[in-house]
């Protein structure tokens, strides 16, 4: 590996890293992904993101510095905004989640949007950066000639190197890219009114460009270092964890993804109507298929939040029912049923106005029983998420902040009957960019990955509990926002 | 100082409290707990009233006595006046096929047609159908059928086990008209509508008008003055609407372990929507009712799932915006009865990364207690039950919040009458009447709430919710079986 520092743009955080020849962590930080409000909502706030990471660069140790060779960014899809020739921006830098241009998908008919998933392999969503792009000229006018749409991790490259260009990963959660062609379409441009002119030319995440003058010596980084955009950070987590086909990813950062590597899309009509999102490997060597649930680590943060608790009691309690759990101590048929939709439903419906429910709520109803009952929640969903896809995974590899909470991984091993493999390494998604940028490929066994098993007892016990609530299950997900 | 004892028999408690037969004030009381359980010997209820006398310092100085207590629950008696088996309280559940099968057999509006009373499982009807069919043999023995403020007057009259003297039994309209087979219109019992549904007649308690007397104390009672006269007793929210001084046009909103809303009417009401409760009064009027069984103690839920005192729930309460942004809570964490849900348990909707925390959850918790109450003051109106005022009573009353709350719920002034134990009230002026055949005039302070604006929306994301669940369909399926 070549020494690189990587910098992954997250929903809540940023994760600055420097990793050595040996992969070893040199450094790290980790500071909330900030941002501002404007008139239409949450915005980055590039000044201050931008500066944590000259901050980070400027302060590792001079000879870890004068070793960097490449610096790899990722970071969330679907994010972006209009930056002109001079690096200037012609439109907010938007968050992924934002659905100020969905009005621009209003008017599509099942016709155009059959075509745009044919042609992307993406069902229609305002997440999804066509909209944005859409909302963002409009805004923009004349003001933004000649800007181009960069994801917030390809902006960071451009700030890096002066050139504007846009990885395949990224590219393909646009819902402009021509997944066959791996060209930008001119088709799906068309029906929001756009010239497909306004995306960058395309590059495949082992391409780098050679950092700019002014940004070396700002940051002190030696001149012949390269700038990489890594990609998607899901993608870019599959490449840490040496993902192959046949196997799944489950990455629990913020929001919990499910993504396979394939030989060809996968645009038939179950794979449409589920709202599975296609898409590009990093290395443009592969097809992914990819699910994301809305509602993942960040109910942690929500149910500490809600409940008065510090992370450490949450933790705690966490820790006790995961105890009781495998102690058969717990009684299913007294936790309350969580539809953890708190940021939206997952495929196949995809409602961002969804929202989460919580029933079977009694007068004896306790902290720790919501608390269970929103972590069985969300193996519940990732259940009904895996079964969209058209095949099952040999094998569940899981990365993520989840790695720590044994009562998560235990209820969804448990509940589907399949062990998981879960790594013991913080920040694959770094590393996996370390990878990208080195060209080198990585090996799961260096995630140190610890099995967790499936009880027959409890799978049963599961199975039968969820034979018992599936039909509110279903009412429940059924019920309009 | 004369004074005179009025007693309240509650679901959970019995109270005695000794008060100045001139001016009504408080002299001294005592209290006593009931169990918890819902079906109860009623053995435990005559030794809690004693208990709580011997705590109100004995009634030795007293001239007078009148009990009041909770409605519906039977006291099942055999010819010698033991008590035949255990009494299912009016808050229990087992009861809900039997009200079923009654309404299925004689149809729901009959019942309404005949004794005002959408039959509900806490009807007296239904738990004497229950023990028919639960235990034949308890039902075969039973000679009689009081209620418990019959029961505990008949037992101060010196009766109890191994007397007999169930001839002697006594009530008064507001209790019969809580058993379901009693007439607001004739003033007099439907003898075949007690026997299609227990089988078989039985004794029932005679019903004595507003200002008769009961009769006088028997000896050897513990702390209870033999041959003082008593009253005749009533319901407990009869008696809370007789020391409130309630004249129509009035309403009271009394939240306690359920939720209760009456008004005064010169004449008995059939709601054959199914809600509204045609009751007696104890002055000789009537007093329209509709109940919920959750009420305040979904605040202890609240409290105990956010880790904080009823205080602090009501000050997170006040600091969310009218609401919740857009949580709503289901408060039947216990099944309901208005709605008729019995297998319903409480739910929480429209949560979001956003709205879930604490003072949105301390308010939803609070809104949605209030809305179910609110609601039925909707109910009474569609009866021409209209209240220009609303009175605001029981153990909730006190809350910043909910006072705060209800006034952004309801377009009619609301007032908060002193602090006192009504009920016992109540039942101390009709001891007053026992002695001097004419209800005292005791003044009520009340402070009335400043006006705040309506705030609609809670009320409608509360029917909302209904309706998402399917609870709106749900009260006309079941009552009809």
């Amino acid at each position: 590996m070549l020494p690189t520092i990587t910098v992954d743009v997250g929903t809540t955080s940023i994760k600055l890293c420097m990793f050595g020849a040996g992969g070893g962590l040199v450094a790290s930080a980790r500071h909330a992904t900030p941002t501002v409000q404007d008139a239409w909502g949450e915005i980055y706030d590039l000044e201050s993101l931008t500066g944590a990471v000259v901050d980070f660069i400027r302060d590792l140790e001079p000879s870890a510095r004068a070793s960097v060779k490449r610096v790899a960014i990722t970071g969330v899809g679907e994010s972006g905004g209009l930056v002109r020739p001079d690096l200037s921006l012609a439109s907010p830098m938007i968050l992924w989640h934002d659905h100020r241009g969905a009005d621009y998908l209003a008017p599509l008919d099942p016709a155009d949007r059959a075509l745009i998933y044919g042609i992307t392999g993406l069902p229609v969503n305002a997440n999804y950066g066509l909209s944005k792009v859409a909302w963002a000229a409009a805004q923009a006018r004349e003001a933004g000639d000649h800007a181009q749409w960069l994801n917030i991790a390809e902006y960071l490259a451009a700030l890096m190197t002066g050139q504007r260009w846009s990885e395949y990963s990224l590219a393909s959660r646009t819902m402009a890219l021509d997944l066959n062609l791996g060209k930008w379409s001119a088709e799906a441009c068309a029906l929001v009114g756009l010239d497909v002119g306004i995306f960058p030319e395309l590059r495949n995440a082992l391409d780098g460009s050679a950092i700019a003058g002014d940004y070396a010596r700002a940051t002190g980084l030696p001149e012949e270092v390269r700038i990489h955009v890594a990609g998607h950070d899901h993608m870019v987590g599959a490449v840490g964890a040496g993902l192959q086909h046949g196997e799944l990813l489950n990455s629990t950062g913020t929001t919990e993804g499910l993504l396979f590597l394939r030989d060809a899309p996968s645009l038939n009509e179950s794979s449409e109507q589920s709202k599975l999102a296609n898409g590009l490997s990093c290395t443009g060597a592969d097809y992914t298929l990819f699910a994301s649930i809305p509602t993942g680590g960040s109910a942690f943060a929500t149910l500490q939040s809600m409940l008065g608790m510090t992370a450490e009691q949450l933790s705690a309690c966490v820790i006790t029912l995961h105890e009781r759990y495998v102690a058969g101590q717990v009684d299913l048929s007294a936790v309350p049923l969580v539809l953890p939709q708190f940021r939206g439903s997952p495929p196949p419906t995809k409602r961002a106005s969804a929202r989460g429910v919580i029933a079977g709520l009694r007068t004896d109803t306790s902290a720790e029983d919501l608390v269970l009952g929103c972590f069985l929640g969300m193996a519940l969903q990732f259940q009904d998420v895996l079964k969209l896809f058209p095949t099952q995974p040999d094998r569940i590899k899981v990365i993520g902040p989840a790695s720590l909470n044994q009562l998560w991984l235990q209820l969804k091993a448990d509940l589907l009957g399949t062990p998981l493999s879960v790594s013991q390494l913080n920040e694959v998604v770094s590393r996996g960019a370390q990878a990208l940028a080195s060209d080198i490929s990585c090996d799961w066994d260096t995630c140190q990955p610890e099995d967790v098993l499936v009880n027959d007892r409890r799978h049963a016990r599961l199975g039968e509990w969820y034979a018992e609530i599936q039909p509110q299950w279903e009412y429940l997900k059924g019920v309009p926002a | 100082m004369m004074l005179v004892a009025g007693v309240d028999s509650s679901t959970q408690t019995c109270k005695v409290t000794v008060r100045d037969l001139a001016t009504g004030m408080r002299v001294r009381e005592g209290k006593a707990s009931h169990p918890p359980e819902t079906i109860v010997h009623p053995d435990a209820w005559w030794n809690a009233l004693l208990t709580a006398v011997r705590r109100a310092g004995g009634l030795d100085d007293v001239v007078a006595i009148s009990v009041s207590g909770q409605q519906h629950t039977p006291v099942f008696l055999d010819a010698a006046g033991d008590v035949v088996c255990e009494s299912p309280l009016w808050n229990d559940t087992a009861s809900h096929s039997q009200m079923v099968d009654l309404n299925n057999e004689l149809g729901r509006e009959e019942w309404i047609r005949r004794t005002g009373l959408p039959l509900t499982l806490s009807d007296t009807v239904t738990k004497v159908r229950w023990l028919r069919d639960t235990n034949p043999e308890a039902a075969g023995r039973t000679a009689a059928v009081a209620v418990v403020h019959d029961w505990l007057t008949w037992r101060l009259m010196g009766f109890g086990p191994g007397t007999g003297g169930v001839d002697q039994l006594i009530t008064d309209r507001s209790e019969a008209s809580g058993t379901a087979y009693w007439s607001g219109e004739t003033g007099e019992y439907c003898m075949d509508l007690f026997e299609h549904a227990f089988g078989k007649s039985a004794f029932l308690p005679r019903v004595l008008d507003p200002l008769d007397k009961a009769g006088v104390t028997g000896t050897g009672i513990p702390g209870i003055p033999a041959g003082i006269p008593i009253g005749i007793g009533s319901g407990d929210n009869a008696a809370a609407a007789l020391a409130l001084g309630l004249s129509e046009g009035d309403a009271v909103l009394s939240l306690g372990t359920s939720g209760v809303v009456y008004a005064k009417s010169a004449t008995p009401v059939h709601d054959y929507a199914g809600y509204v409760c045609s009751y007696a009064d104890a002055t000789g009027g009537h007093l329209p009712l509709v109940a919920t069984l959750n009420a305040a103690r979904n605040f202890d839920l609240g409290a105990a799932l956010l880790g904080c005192s009823y205080t602090e729930l009501s000050n997170l309460a006040l600091q969310a915006a009218p609401g919740a942004n857009g949580l709503t809570l289901l408060p039947y964490f216990e099944g309901e009865r208005t709605p008729d849900l019995p297998n319903a348990r409480g739910s929480l909707h429209g949560a979001s990364l956003t709205n879930f925390n604490r003072p949105n959850f301390a308010r939803a918790v609070i809104e949605g207690t209030l809305a179910s109450q609110v609601a039925m003051l909707d109910t009474l109106r569609d009866c021409n039950v209209n209240a220009g005022r609303l009175l605001l009573i029981g153990g909730a009353a006190e809350s910043p919040a909910v006072q705060r709350i209800l006034n952004q719920m309801v377009d009619v002034p609301v007032v908060v009458p002193e602090f006192d134990e009504y009920v016992t009230k109540g039942a101390a002026m009709q001891a007053a009447v026992a002695l001097t055949g004419s209800f005292p005039s005791w003044q009520v302070a009340v402070a009335e709430l400043p006006t705040a604006p309506l705030e609609a929306q809670i009320v409608q994301q509360h029917a909302a919710a209904k309706t998402m669940l399917g609870y709106d369909e749900a009260k006309s399926h079941q009552l009809a079986g």
